[in-house]
């Protein structure tokens, strides 16, 4: 544990090392959310309530959606498959860590720094155009679900890296990824405004579970667990689906490596 | 020297589409995220629209067209300055040195040389789509002379891009701290996929004349139109001169400032 605990300490003193460079990327998500906050306000100018959401839900919708985007899909992943192109990735596999879990420190610790900011900037959003968002609710049967999407998360990314074990060319799959994820995810409005037979089709697959679900369920006042259900086995459902895929990408990926000349 | 530029560039552009076809796989899955993409967001407006007749005052139709003016303005630009994603790290590794010391402007090869032809088979759909949206107009709204000022303005947001991409040129030599300048660039000009009336103050007021990014990205349309006032299509000219004239300014003091960090 204390080893991990190390990388965690590492790499947030990394980010801090280029601090203007960490400031611009914080000030380019503040930038991303800006679009969909002010088209949805434009919209509630005109139409109070949009599906079920009244101004102040939307609102929230997309603020937290922001804060669990931040913890979720922050990733230092991209790193594995250029380490697995170029050789590096020995230099890990050397290490007396579990590869997996020394990700995972890392991938933390990206996460925490992000969230930290993440927090500042919505309040500053709140602050700066006066908005009205809901306390959160149910945390109780968010936590679990919010864990759920992180781990979804990172066990897709994993994948997507191990990739580089037989192309160099993973950059590609991963802007599709990326931009499926923005889209379908819900980080543009609430999943449930679509026509039912879209609204369906979407949940069966991972990318509302990653941001939809744990965003609704905080954003929710009269939320009963029976709605839910169904929701919440194909979260677990997409857990270990996505974990049993990361291992067979690995194992598979790890066996056909082969790396000359360091 | 024109002649002799524009061989350059002609060769320069061979060699892009070259490498560019080394990667086959990535040109089919960039071209598909590409799609996807704009498809999102056009599916975006539709939803909103479903929610909504107007949208600050502007029809579905109207916001297509701001969307699809924003597509051509951007992926003319990346098509012609793909080569300023690649720059940073000529700089950090010292092999801009080598780049330098050929004899032509700098810009033949860090600006425009890497045309990027993946954004061009995208760029001649949004055109044709543009010019379909543009059609659907009510007549009234359609005169000669603003589709001109249309088409002019459009001219202008390019200048306007190529001063952007200076600049980030220009500061990736300055400061090799920053690895991201273009892609705070892109996501600014992305906020003007759509009206920036959309937009409150100060976010407003900071992208149109401070970082003019409604000038580049929403003017043109308006301009179609016939919202633009004569002194705006007056002043977005003018900006677009100063901003060249600063991006010229600040890439000599870049240059003056450069030393070769590789070896």
């Amino acid at each position: 544990m204390k080893k991990y605990l190390a990388v965690f300490i590492v790499t947030i003193k990394e980010y801090f090392v280029y601090r203007l460079n960490f400031i611009l990327w914080r000030f380019r998500v503040v930038l991303n959310i800006l679009l969909p906050l002010f088209l949805w306000s434009a919209v509630l100018d005109r139409n109070p309530v949009v599906g079920n959401y009244g101004r102040t839900q939307f609102v929230s919708y997309l603020l937290y959606g922001n804060l669990i985007a931040t913890f979720v899909f922050g990733t230092r992943t991209f790193d594995i498959s250029s380490d697995i192109n170029d050789g590096k990735i020995i230099n890990t596999l050397l290490k007396p860590v579990s590869f997996f879990s020394y990700n995972f420190a890392k991938e933390i610790a990206d996460k925490a720094v992000n969230l930290f900011f993440a927090i500042f900037e919505i309040f500053f959003l709140i602050w700066l155009f006066k908005l009205n968002i809901v306390s959160p609710n149910n945390l109780f049967l968010f936590l679990p679900i919010f864990v759920n999407s992180i781990l979804i998360s990172y066990f897709i990314n994993l994948s997507l890296s191990f990739i580089g074990f037989w192309t160099t060319e993973v950059w590609p799959i991963r802007f599709i990824f990326i931009i499926l994820l923005s889209f379908v995810a819900g980080n543009y409005f609430p999943l449930d405004i679509l026509p039912p037979t879209t609204y369906k089709l979407i949940l069966l697959t991972p990318f509302p579970y990653m941001f939809y679900l744990p965003t609704k369920i905080l954003i929710n006042q009269q939320l009963t667990i029976n709605n839910l259900f169904p929701l919440i086995i194909l979260s677990y459902f997409w857990l270990l689906a996505s974990y049993f895929l990361a291992r067979l990408v690995w194992h598979k990926g790890i066996k056909s490596f082969s790396f000359w000349g360091r | 020297m024109i002649k002799k530029n524009l061989k350059l560039f002609y060769l320069y552009s061979r060699y892009s589409l070259k490498t560019i076809f080394q990667a086959r796989m990535g040109i089919i899955l960039f071209t598909l995220g590409k799609i996807i993409r704009f498809l999102f967001l056009l599916f975006l407006i539709y939803i909103v629209f479903s929610k909504t007749r107007l949208v600050k005052g502007y029809s579905l139709n109207q916001i297509i067209i701001f969307y699809l003016t924003y597509n051509i303005i951007d992926s003319f630009s990346q098509l012609l300055f793909r080569e300023v994603y690649r720059f940073r790290p000529q700089v950090v590794s010292g092999s801009f040195d080598l780049i330098l010391l050929k004899p032509h402007h700098p810009f033949l090869r860090i600006l425009v040389g890497g045309v990027d032809f993946l954004d061009l088979i995208l760029l001649i759909p949004y055109i044709f789509l543009t010019i379909y949206f543009i059609l659907q107009l009510p007549t009234s709204n359609l005169q000669l002379l603003s589709s001109i000022l249309y088409l002019f303005l459009i001219i202008n947001s390019l200048l306007i891009a190529t001063a952007f991409h200076i600049t980030v040129l220009a500061l990736a030599i300055l400061t090799t701290e920053v690895d991201h300048t273009i892609m705070i660039y892109r996501d600014m000009t992305g906020l003007g996929r759509f009206p920036l009336e959309i937009y409150k103050e100060p976010v407003r007021g900071i992208f149109t004349f401070i970082i003019p990014i409604g000038i580049m990205m929403t003017f043109p349309a308006k301009a179609l139109f016939n919202l633009l006032s004569w002194e705006f299509i007056l002043l977005s000219f003018v900006v677009s001169s100063l901003l060249l004239l600063f991006s010229f300014q600040l890439w000599n003091f870049a240059l003056k400032k450069y030393q070769s960090w590789g070896g």
